[in-house]
């Protein structure tokens, strides 16, 4: 029963995850739907790397690897999707190792240096490639929704709602691989070692492979969600891949709070909506025939310069009012609630006293 | 062949040396002291035989194999553990978990069991948790079992401190101060866990200012600015004059 209650919010979420595409068909919302999936994955895959305590600035980066390697083997080589998108996912694991090497004797702001700088390198270097598409990237890939036809057809679904489900299946997938990465005695050794490094190696822990093995998973996570991304809009540009996907990323953990697993998949659900929003009802304008919706979408579309303010805006609150991020809202009313409680206990206490 | 020997140990800070040309042992059982004045390079010598700091010149052999170059972790794999002067905490994991953390090596679980959880990782897991409790009883931690480590008072975190190295299994204990801003039950209480770590097969080698430690150590070594002025039985010290001079400015 209580392990019924702790799995409850991860239950309805899921539930949820599946009826969206049924309750929101048009390929705007499917977009979003999608976006979202992909950057929860982003999100979670950079906290399971944080958990050693080292922020790292380069996981866009590695999204970008997983992308490109994907995309090179299904344009160049001719291989499916079904086996591009683990090869790209492997690829971002075997590059995050490599660089990671030499950064994972770094601590704090050295490591967030490096890392970002040597991301932006790996992105820089990809676009010089030739058979990478240069600056303008690759185009025409194999989609999911071409792949996962037949399945499509026999469920009677539309191409975007099987390749919603796809991702959505391959997100359980990594959540549930990263879940148990967090809650086994590994996890364990990596908050130890984020607390303090001294003490865990007085234990016996070797920070470099422990911090190595957190990137690794990561990067394995953030690579797979790369190629499935690149797979399902059949383009990818090195654009895509900056420092600023990074932040972004960042910023949705730090929004949901990264003191809990389920903190970065609400602060990516939260933070993507509001940074797509203008997306969505520009897509949505174009198929509806109300004049005041098409003019509303447009202002909102001319407005969307102010994302990142409002992102801002949304993390100073979090920050003033709730220090556990989005998905400690539960806890920090029920806390408010108590200290209410035991003020007024204490000031009738007094009361009584004073007679 | 001794547990832990030093010889011809020398560590320069720059200029300053703070340890110079030690030759040091300790045999399996004993409990030994390693004693000396504020800034005697007490905490130098631990960090010298962990692996935090790499000796400027000489050797450290552990049970007949050289470590003067290992570092931290291996060191404490091979069956050295320690606690810390200053005392750093798993701050934010109960005092529980900061046990149970300190088994990440052994029983050994392949990353495979981990992930897929399987019936050797369930076990392995259950082993630690009896064997963590047990160690919380030894120290008398068990009633605090829950809490935060940072939340406990300054003793408490001090005998975690030992929990946390005792659960390492090691067979070299080094304790650094560990009655250190202790209150005179805790004192009392911890010495005779000290000396019960004999019975359970430790030998320990303590840094202490506290001379009530005098009653339980087997042997001890002095030193002064880096130098090693005596050795011998904690009798004998008391009677030393070069100790005695050491430590009060002049004969008694």
């Amino acid at each position: 029963m209580k392990n019924f209650k702790k799995f409850l919010p991860y239950l309805i979420l899921l539930v949820v995850c599946f009826a969206l595409p049924f309750l929101f068909t048009s390929r705007s919302w499917i977009q979003l739907f999608v976006t979202i999936v992909i950057n929860i994955i982003g999100a979670v895959s950079l906290r399971t790397i944080m958990l050693s305590g080292n922020m790292s600035f380069a996981h866009g980066a590695f999204m970008g690897v997983g992308a490109y390697t994907a995309g090179i083997l299904a344009l160049k080589v001719g291989l499916p999707i079904f086996i591009t998108i683990p090869i790209g996912a492997v690829a971002a694991t075997i590059i995050g190792l490599i660089t990671g090497w030499p950064f994972a004797r770094l601590k704090s702001i050295y490591f967030c240096m490096g890392t970002m700088f040597m991301g932006q390198a790996i992105i820089l270097l990809i676009s010089t490639l030739d058979i990478a598409g240069g600056a303008i990237g690759l185009t025409g890939l194999p989609s999911t929704g071409k792949a996962l036809e037949p399945i499509a057809d026999a469920l009677s679904l539309s191409k975007p709602q099987v390749s919603y489900l796809f991702i959505l299946l391959v997100a359980i997938f990594s959540l549930a691989v990263m879940f148990r990465f967090e809650h086994s005695r590994i996890g364990t050794t990596l908050r130890a070692l984020s607390q303090s490094e001294d003490v865990a190696a007085s234990i016996g822990v070797n920070p470099t492979f422990y911090r190595l093995l957190a990137v690794g998973v990561g990067c394995f996570f953030a690579g797979l969600a790369g190629a499935c991304s690149a797979h399902y809009s059949g383009n990818l540009s090195p654009n895509t891949y900056t420092m600023n996907l990074t932040l972004w990323l960042i910023m949705y953990m730090m929004v949901g709070g990264t003191g809990t697993f389920l903190g970065p998949v609400i602060g990516a659900i939260v933070v993507s909506t509001i940074q797509n929003i203008a997306n969505l009802l520009v897509g949505l304008s174009g198929t509806s025939s109300s004049a005041a919706f098409t003019s509303f979408a447009t202002w909102v579309g001319n407005s969307a310069a102010y994302t990142p303010f409002l992102t801002a805006l949304l993390l100073l609150l979090v920050a003033y009012l709730l220090p556990k991020g989005l998905v400690g809202i539960p806890s920090t009313i029920r806390d408010a609630r108590a200290k209410r409680q035991e003020k007024k206990e204490i000031a009738e206490m007094m009361k009584g006293g004073s007679k | 062949m001794h547990l832990l020997e030093t010889s011809g140990l020398t560590k320069r800070f720059g200029g300053l040396t703070v340890m110079n040309d030690l030759d040091f042992h300790i045999d399996e059982g004993e409990i030994k002291g390693f004693l000396g004045p504020n800034g005697a390079g007490k905490s130098t010598f631990f960090n010298l035989i962990t692996g935090v700091h790499m000796p400027t010149s000489g050797h450290i052999f552990y049970a007949g194999k050289e470590i003067t170059k290992s570092k931290p972790y291996q060191v404490a794999q091979m069956g050295i553990g320690r606690t810390f002067q200053l005392n750093p905490l798993f701050g934010d994991f109960t005092v529980f978990e900061n046990v149970t953390a300190a088994y990440h090596m052994r029983p050994h679980s392949t990353i495979g069991q981990v992930f897929f959880n399987t019936k050797t990782y369930r076990e392995n897991e259950k082993y630690i948790a009896n064997s963590a409790d047990e160690i919380l009883e030894f120290l008398g931690l068990s009633h605090v079992r829950n809490e935060l480590a940072k939340n406990l008072p300054h003793g408490y975190q001090k005998i975690l401190g030992v929990a946390r190295a005792l659960a390492t299994k090691p067979k070299l204990l080094l304790l650094d101060e560990p009655l250190g801003g202790m209150n005179p039950e805790e004192i009392e209480f911890s010495i005779k866990a000290i000396s019960n770590m004999r019975d359970k097969g430790i030998t320990v080698l303590v840094v202490e200012h506290n001379m009530q430690i005098l009653d339980i150590l087997d042997s001890v070594t002095v030193i002064s600015f880096g130098e090693k002025i005596f050795e011998g039985t904690p009798e004998g010290m008391r009677q030393d004059p070069t100790v005695i001079e050491t430590y009060f400015g002049g004969t008694v």
